[in-house]
């Protein structure tokens, strides 16, 4: 601080950063708050700039992969729903109509909750329709290969899901690292 | 450059001196203190002992609950204990570095072992009063049921052994251990707390129950999270599946 006070003759730093603003010491080749490379040539500074841009690009592109994930959700939630009523109405079976409706309500919540962490409820689903699935196997196993494609069909979609929220997880990190401006976009 | 007393750390590349707010280096841009560092890119490959751990102990659980290929009674329970003890073990020396610092004892609090023991106690009566209000039995749900030892010289201290002891330590180490710690790797530690919950409900394949067995493990993540160790989750692990036996046992409700 003192060091800066007292070269007025030719500033080569400027005192604030100029991506986050924070106050900067006369020797600075980074700055301390966000890494931007403030005594850094142009090229460096581009370089910093293009990592922002990218991940900004990244995260919008994981979007549309997670909203998939979340319709495929909501359609197995429905679908556990239907079966629980099946169960509990043709089928007299009230226990199997029970645990039917709380796995479709652990579906609606896991949706709910892909609003905030998409990769964690993303992989809670996975990990549970797996699950469901292979236990439903070792009571009937023909059931395993029942609507198959549908299965595939949803695993796949999970996956990317999970991939795809992990990518935008981490640009997020990236991004509040280096204090990019509007970085608080968590609408994923 | 004078000696500044508002210098507090050192970056650990070129060695500048930085100061208390400071995130990065000021000379040559890395970061100071880098926060527990996640893994970066494939979550399938990250989270590799995390499912591979998961799949296996629910395909043993359930060729031991759905199929008559383990021995019946006392003796599968044994056999699936100590299968389930070596999986956990080995997956526990894989991640030994990380959980290391879990065991430290310097840092424990007679007060919070105190509560946990008094809130795991408590938490034992009310889910054993809720499970007989809603009519299901919960030695279904955990695995261990105590009138499988009721053959045996010493049952109670066998139904403590296998239904209090080996739980509390290895799922504990399981859950909370490296399950824990490889979900802390791929998302943030609150993310890590909601998944092995959940984890820790499914794993015991009765829906039902889950509606207990997720907030317990919520519980015993918290406190893990919170204190950085195992011990209070071992502990509080401990009292309520004792609580629990004993209950059974007694026929208390």
């Amino acid at each position: 601080m003192e060091a800066s006070l007292s070269s007025s003759d030719s500033p080569v730093v400027p005192l604030k950063c100029e991506n986050c603003a924070t106050a900067l010491a006369a020797d600075s080749k980074f700055c301390p708050g966000c890494s931007y490379p403030v005594g850094g040539s142009e090229e460096q500074k581009m370089q910093f700039r293009i990592r922002i841009v990218r991940n900004k690009e990244l995260i919008k592109a994981s979007k549309e992969k997670i909203q998939t994930a979340k319709i495929i959700m909501y359609v197995l939630s429905g679908l556990t729903l239907l079966q629980g009523l099946y169960q509990g109405f043709a089928e007299d079976n009230f226990n199997g109509m029970v645990v039917n409706w709380l796995v479709a309500f652990i579906y609606l919540i896991m949706v709910a909750w892909a609003d905030k962490n998409p990769f964690a409820a993303t992989l809670s689903v996975f990990i549970l329709f797996i699950t469901v699935n292979l236990v439903n196997a070792f009571f009937f196993p023909a059931t395993l290969f029942s609507g198959i494609i549908l299965k595939i069909i949803v695993i796949g979609g999970l996956i990317k899901g999970i991939s795809s929220a992990k990518q935008a997880q981490d640009s997020l990190n990236e991004l509040e690292k280096v204090k990019a401006a509007n970085n608080r976009d968590r609408e994923l | 450059m004078t000696a500044n007393s508002d210098y507090t750390q050192a970056c650990a590349r070129c060695g500048s001196l930085a100061g208390p707010h400071d995130i990065f280096c000021g000379q040559c841009g890395r970061e100071l203190a880098p926060a527990l560092q996640q893994a970066r890119g494939d979550a399938f490959a990250a989270l590799t002992p995390a499912l591979v751990y998961y799949f296996l102990t629910l395909f043993l659980l359930m060729v031991y609950k759905f199929t008559p290929a383990f021995p019946s009674g006392f003796e599968g329970q044994v056999v699936i204990s100590l299968i389930d003890i070596v999986i956990v073990i080995a997956f526990a020396l894989h991640a030994r570095q990380d959980l290391a610092p879990l065991f430290s004892v310097s840092q424990l609090r007679f007060r919070l072992v105190v509560l946990t023991i008094a809130g795991a106690l408590a938490g034992s009566l009310v889910i054993a009063a809720l499970a007989k209000f809603i009519n299901i039995s919960i030695s279904d749900d955990v695995f261990y049921d105590p009138y499988l030892f009721q053959d045996t010289q010493y049952p109670m201290l066998i139904s403590i052994l296998f239904i209090c002891v080996q739980p509390a330590i290895f799922e504990e180490l399981a859950f909370r251990g490296f399950l824990f710690g490889n979900l802390q790797r791929v998302t943030s530690p609150l993310g890590a707390l909601y998944i092995s919950s959940f984890l820790f409900g499914l794993m015991h394949l009765s829906y039902i129950s889950m509606i207990w067995l997720v907030p317990i493990g919520l519980a015993f993540a918290y406190l893990r999270l919170r204190y950085n160790t195992l011990w209070y989750g071992m502990i509080g692990h401990f009292f309520y599946n004792l609580g629990i036996t004993l209950i059974e046992y007694y026929q208390l409700f």
